[in-house]
């Protein structure tokens, strides 16, 4: 019973977690629509930092999807698996490029050049829509999720 | 209202992806990473002689919104010797907007909508034959 109503709270804060996420995101989409640059680059380091605790909580199926890669596992789950490294792959992009052309963090210790300022510059812009795209996939590979947690919020 | 929604969704979503050049921005880095995008960008551009400058032209995608045309008490107005001009710094007093960031939610709801659809037909189609 105890153990029942852990994982329901672990459900719930997962839930609100993904809403905060999704949310952030979005606003971190156009730099200087909420409450400026400032805001742009000191969310967008917090996120990743939540975007780990987001893979942490669905740490379970990320082990068992990984030993189970190359056998016989539901090709749903497969693609789902993919979406996410994808995913992984497009954060770490994003955050490198931010740092190669954060203006109120100094990050030129990390060894970024002002040569290379305008491919970053590209590279971040381009990322991120990218990543937009993989978003989109992943919360509609999950939206019968989704809505379920929204139904039993509601009931609650 | 299922159908509005999706009409709503479509429409939104193809008005943003041309307003925030969604394609364009989206195959730069598959040019940076399989073109010669980067090279290109790190070397210095060549400096025109004063008589072959023309009028800047921003890159696409980076032409930002057209400034207000000079005013008196506008951005930028020193005001008249010994008088007050515009007070604060460029940008501040900005307030929270989000017009901007509404054509990404139109291309999120969009991803999120063909993606649910396919799921949905996949799923359907391996059931129906599963039982056939």
């Amino acid at each position: 019973m105890i153990e029942g109503s852990v994982t329901m709270k672990t459900v719930r804060f997962k839930f609100i977690l993904n809403i905060f996420l999704l949310v952030t995101f979005l606003f971190l989409m156009d730099e200087w629509s909420f409450l400026g640059i400032t805001f742009h680059e000191i969310a967008g380091l917090v996120i990743c930092l939540f975007y780990i605790l987001h893979k942490a909580l669905s740490w379970q199926f990320i082990k068992e999807t990984t030993r189970r890669l190359f056998g016989r596992i539901p090709g749903r789950s497969r693609a789902n698996y993919i979406i996410d490294v994808l995913l992984l792959i497009g954060f770490t992009l994003i955050i490198i490029s931010g740092m190669g052309i954060a203006k109120t963090m100094d990050f030129s210790w990390l060894g970024f050049s002002k040569e290379s300022f305008i491919v970053w510059r590209f590279m971040h812009t381009s990322v991120s829509m990218i990543v937009l795209m993989l978003v989109g996939v992943h919360v509609g590979m999950h939206w019968s999720w989704v809505m379920a947690r929204f139904r039993k919020s509601r009931s609650e | 209202m299922y159908i509005v929604l999706v009409t709503v969704i479509v429409a939104g979503a193809v008005y943003s992806y041309k307003r925030v050049d969604f394609g364009g921005k989206t195959m730069v880095f598959f040019r940076i990473v399989f073109g010669d995008e980067a090279t290109m960008m790190k070397v210095p551009p060549k400096v025109p002689m004063q008589g072959e400058r023309g009028a800047f032209e921003p890159p696409r995608g980076f032409e930002g919104e057209r400034k207000a045309p000079f005013r008196p008490g506008a951005r930028g107005d020193q005001g008249p010797p010994g008088r007050k001009g515009m007070q604060g710094k460029p940008g501040m007093g900005k307030v929270i907007s989000l017009r901007n960031v509404i054509p990404y939610a139109f291309i999120l709801a969009l991803f999120i909508l063909v993606t649910r659809v396919l799921d949905v037909s996949i799923r359907k189609t391996l059931r129906s034959r599963s039982s056939g």
